[in-house]
């Protein structure tokens, strides 16, 4: 009896299995090997860290991207602590800092004060901003009590006392909302531009490829630089930020186009258009509900590994002076003023960006490669 | 007599995202000298998987099971224990192409197009034997040449692309044995040639292993096939060897429950018996094909320019489809079978000639040459105007096109390829009546398609899934139900079951039957299988080189043929049964059409004298009894007694076609 009862429990359970792999779209089916690949989930969790806390930038950061701290200028980060020769405490704390002569050069230097404790608070109230830009809030995620006469850098000041850290989580949305609008505008390009091309075929096929020709042959570093000297210098922070995605939109589309050019034109005749052909359907309806679902993953996978290039391209162009300009922030303008010799020697801490850009490009690559394997439908055989 | 090739208890199997799955099973078999063992299965059964374990030549990913054991007996007497050798063993070399020779299934693909035959048989002839390049090129000559390719010694620098199917089949057989192994694995050879071409083939490789006194292995699903060249039978189903036996032993006396369901399932020509043709006024025409001609252009691209010569697909066919009424067009590839199905239903644009679809009411509009308020009228009142007159598809396009796709559909001859495999099988059955705008309300969709699924036998619970879930049988019954959703009068099945094992098969079949019964769909039913098209078509006509050359009733037209082509075409078709007489008519150098001379109302057909100018006189499809045309070189008939009479006399020669 309970023998019977068991089997047809298990027999329920593999049905249910069987029911639920059987009925489980496209997507479902590559979230599940995707969940598998260990690389490209931990990626994924990292950029999804970077994203909210760029997202959240406001609230996440202690302080404003502008904000000036004329106490702790060029400081070096100040990595929280248990413990310090005065015994150990649950809750982490900061020492405070005092100014001191440097013995050889006889310059200001804001030293740790092993005398002073500042423990760290969450929650904590700080600077009034606006949360996404609407909603305000004076509450941050950490810093010190506002009764301190201290403000908290973990990573440490540039030479007007900003915080870095503050700066970085600002950075990360400007940098990672470049790549993503970037990446969007191109992926709506390629895919009129493609998608055109690609079901009509002959001569307007002709006409769009050579004009995508025309344009990948174009360097692209000099022309970034001269479309972006182009800028007229009186354009506000936000214009620069919109031109600059708009540039790298504009011509970051004819690899995609040319993909989903090449998709359509093979898949154009299979059976299956046929019969959506033969079923009266549109050829709007056909590329849409045929067509661009069966490659999908294709092109999402060319999505994600064409992020790291906008990223780059805009950290880059900023990097050298020709992007986005102070006071705006993002990865390529806080690198920007790490460049001399002088933060080399004095205050290395304020290459911290360059890791996030490493991390964000590195992930974005891992992840490519975790939804091709994903996507690939004979993954399994291998 | 002596063992080659000897398997036992063989096991082997997959380690999967699934799970662990067992392709075969316990499996046991041997190859004697000179002696030919046929694998018979359906797809699926393992078949193939356990003859490439014999040449080491599964995956990496397969594991071959505890106890099984796998002897091959080489040539010079050394027993070799082919699990137990190591990858990267010299001896698989020997044995892979030395010891075994192997065909495959598709000989399109087992040639490297860029080489020339002579190079890749040379090769393989050179890895085996220690013989010079010259030497080698003499032996493949010499192997072009017992496989019956004429002109070897050219042939031998020819790529394979230069070749015909049937032709780089026989190249595949001497490349087998070029390097003179003792046994040869034919993985389906014959599956993927036209009939005509498998019969040859089929005497070749016999001849051939008498003369080199080799074992061989005969992988089929095809009983026929097996029936024509095995000693020895074993049936496989699942992995499992579930009879074994002689040939003769096995067809005419099986024992399994399994081996008799699949001899009741394949269809014999000489026990079919077909519908009965559909004839009197009662059986009106649905669709009336004129003169249809189809060119396609082919490319050739030069530095400069692009040339393009036209080749004819379809040349002058006419022929009628009455309601009800199934109609079979047979051929051998490339005849034309799927132009003019698609010609039929416009997914060609555009062809040449009429196709006329006869509605309720009599009435004339030509679409193509109506006046713009007419047009305008119809465009109103689209259906209403589908619903009186006959439609001009041929000359049909844009929106009244689309609109009128609904009365008309196709099913494909690949069930995997035809289905979108990101839609449910819900929506995939319902995008006619969506794409067409025939409805819009989601309930009533949900009705129509699941009185649908319910007719084509589709679990309703099915509906939900995707393609990848279903088996080909399973998916050809999506296909079919995505066919009739929005209740056609016409159906083209291109090649609908060719893809499917025979059980199967026949279940498709009668469905079609069921549904033609139930509905009054006609259907043109496009097949190379003679005996499944005979066993559903009230009415069959060959095509050759995209013309008629005989069309008629079924039971004439196969049981008595009048035309040479179809005479050689039926007797190619292999029965299952070891003691009928497998005597392929072989039309050497093409055939000649016969002569038919009028006398009265009588027509006299004469095979064609030697000497006979076949230009002297035109082709035309000549009627030779009531509905039964044969394309042959018409011959004026003698001067008549009564001139009166000739418009009435001459009147049951319809003369469909003319060749320049």
């Amino acid at each position: 009896m309970t023998d019977a009862t068991q089997l047809s429990a298990a027999e329920a359970k593999e049905r249910e299995r069987q029911l639920k792999y059987y009925s489980a779209s496209q997507w479902t089916l590559i979230w599940w090997r995707f969940r598998r690949h260990r690389a490209a989930m931990l990626a994924a969790s990292l950029l999804g860290l970077m994203a909210l806390a760029g997202i959240f930038a406001e609230f996440v950061a202690p302080y404003g991207p502008v904000s000036r701290d004329t106490k702790y200028i060029e400081g070096a980060p100040q990595i929280p602590r248990f413990c310090d020769a005065g015994g150990c405490s649950v809750v982490p704390f900061i020492n405070g800092t005092k100014t001191e002569r440097d013995p050889v050069t006889l310059r200001a230097l804001s030293v740790p004060d092993p005398e002073v404790r500042h423990y760290i608070k969450f929650f904590v109230k700080g600077e009034r901003v606006k949360l996404l830009g609407f909603i305000p809030i004076d509450r941050h995620l950490v810093g010190l009590s506002p009764d301190v006469d201290q403000k908290i850098h973990f990573w440490g000041t540039d030479d007007l006392g900003r915080d870095v850290f503050s700066r970085t989580i600002y950075a990360t949305r400007t940098s990672l909302s470049i790549g993503v609008i970037g990446v969007l505008i191109s992926f709506v390009l390629a895919l009129i531009i493609g998608g055109i091309a690609g079901y009509f075929g002959d001569i307007i096929d002709n006409v769009i490829q050579r004009v995508t020709e025309v344009i990948r042959v174009v360097p692209i570093i000099p022309l970034y630089m001269g479309l972006a000297a182009a800028m007229p210098k009186e354009w506000s922070t936000t214009q620069v930020y919109f031109a600059m995605t708009l540039i790298l939109g504009l011509f970051g589309w004819p690899t995609l186009a040319r993909r989903i050019r090449s998709q359509l034109l093979s898949i154009r005749n299979e059976d299956y258009v046929v019969a959506a052909r033969l079923a009266g359907a549109r050829p709007g309806r056909i590329i849409a509900q045929h067509m661009l679902p069966s490659f999908t993953s294709f092109i999402i996978v060319d999505l994600v590994i064409s992020f790291p290039y906008m990223i780059l391209s805009e950290t880059a162009l900023s990097f050298v002076g020709l992007g986005l300009r102070p006071p705006s922030v993002s990865w390529g303008v806080l690198l920007q003023q790490a460049q001399s010799v002088r933060a080399i020697e004095q205050t290395p801490w304020l290459f911290i960006p360059a890791i996030f850009v490493v991390v964000a490009v590195l992930a974005f690559t891992v992840i490519g490669d975790g939804v091709r394997d994903a996507a690939d439908p004979y993954a399994e055989a291998r | 007599m002596t063992k080659i090739l000897d398997v036992e208890n063989l096991s082997i199997s997959f380690r999967t995202d699934e799970g662990l799955i067992t392709p075969v099973q316990n499996a046991s078999f041997s190859v004697e000298k000179g002696k030919t063992l046929g694998i018979v299965g359906e797809s699926g059964s393992g078949k193939s998987i356990s003859t490439k374990a014999a040449m080491r030549l599964l995956p990496n990913t397969a594991m071959i099971g505890e106890g099984s054991r796998i002897d091959y007996y080489a040539k010079n007497g050394q027993k070799i224990d082919v699990p137990s050798l190591r990858s990267g063993d010299p001896t698989i070399g020997r044995l892979r192409g030395g010891e075994i020779g192997m065909i495959f299934q598709e000989p399109m693909a087992s040639f490297s197009p860029v080489y020339t035959v002579g190079n890749q048989i040379t090769e393989a002839i050179r890895l085996h034997r220690k013989v010079g390049r010259r030497e080698a090129r003499e032996i493949a000559v010499d192997m072009l040449d017992r496989v019956g390719l004429t002109n070897p010694s050219q042939r031998v620098d020819q790529y394979p692309h230069e070749l015909s199917g049937g032709m780089r089949q026989r190249a595949m057989i001497a490349l087998a044995l070029s390097a003179g192994p003792a046994l040869l694995i034919a993985d389906e050879p014959t599956t993927a040639l036209d009939v005509t071409i498998q019969a040859q083939v089929l005497k070749l490789m016999k001849k051939l292993q008498e003369e080199l006194e080799m074992g061989m292995i005969f992988i089929t699903h095809d009983l026929g096939v097996v029936a024509q060249v095995a000693d020895d039978v074993v049936v496989m189903q699942k992995g499992e060897v579930v009879e074994r036996g002689t040939v003769r032993d096995v067809i005419r006396n099986p024992q399994e429950d399994y081996t008799k369901r699949l001899l009741a399932a394949i269809p014999r020509l000489d026990r079919v018996k077909p519908p009965a043709a559909l004839t009197g006024k009662k059986h009106r025409p649905l669709i009336d094909v004129k003169n249809l001609v189809v060119d396609f252009d082919v490319k050739t691209k030069r530095m400069f320019r692009t040339d393009i010569t036209k080749v004819r697909a379809v040349d002058d066919v006419s022929f009628t489809i009455k309601k009800g009424e199934t109609v079979g067009l047979v051929g051998e590839s490339g005849s034309g079978k799927t132009t003019v199905g698609r010609a039929i239903l416009r997914a060609i644009d555009p062809p040449d000639g009429e196709v006329v679809f006869h509605r309720k009411k009599k009435g004339d509009i030509d679409l193509a040459h109506a006046s713009a308020e007419e047009l305008r009228a119809v465009r109103s009142k689209l259906n209403m105007a589908f619903h009186e007159r006959p439609v001009h598809v041929h000359s049909l396009g844009g929106d009244l096109l689309r609109s009128f796709r609904p009365e008309m559909s196709l099913v494909f001859q690949d069930p995997y390829s035809s289905l979108n495999p990101r839609m449910t099988v819900r929506d995939i059955i319902a995008e006619p009546l969506v794409a067409s705008g025939l409805m819009s309300n989601r309930d009533e969709v949900d009705a129509r398609v699941r009185e649908i699924a319910e007719r084509c036998k589709i679990e309703l619970e099915h509906l939900r899934r995707f393609p990848h879930a279903f088996s080909g049988g399973q998916r050809q019954r999506i296909c079919i139900a995505r066919a009739l959703v929005s209740k056609p009068k016409f159906v083209v099945c291109d090649e609908c079951v060719s893809a499917l094992d025979v059980s199967i098969q026949a279940e498709i079949v009668d469905l079609l039957k069921n549904i033609q019964e139930e509905m009054g769909v006609s259907f043109l039913f496009i097949a190379h299988d003679l005996a499944v098209v005979a066993q559903i078509s009230h009415s069959v006509a060959v095509l050759y080189h995209g013309k008629f050359v005989e069309y008629g009733p079924t039971e004439k037209v196969f049981y008595s043929p009048r035309h040479p082509y179809t005479q050689a075409l039926l007797s190619a078709v292999p029965h299952p049964d070891p003691d009928a007489v497998f005597a392929p008519i072989r039309l050497e150098g093409g055939f000649r059409h016969p002569v038919a001379t009028v006398s009265g109302e009588k027509v006299t057909l004469t095979d064609a004298p030697a000497g006979f100018d076949p230009n002297s006189a035109p082709v035309k499809l000549v009627e030779i009894e009531e509905g039964h045309f044969v394309a042959c070189h018409y011959v004026e008939e003698m001067p008549l007694q009564n001139p009166g009479l000739a418009s009435e006399i001459s009147a049951p020669v319809r003369v469909t076609g003319t060749v320049a």
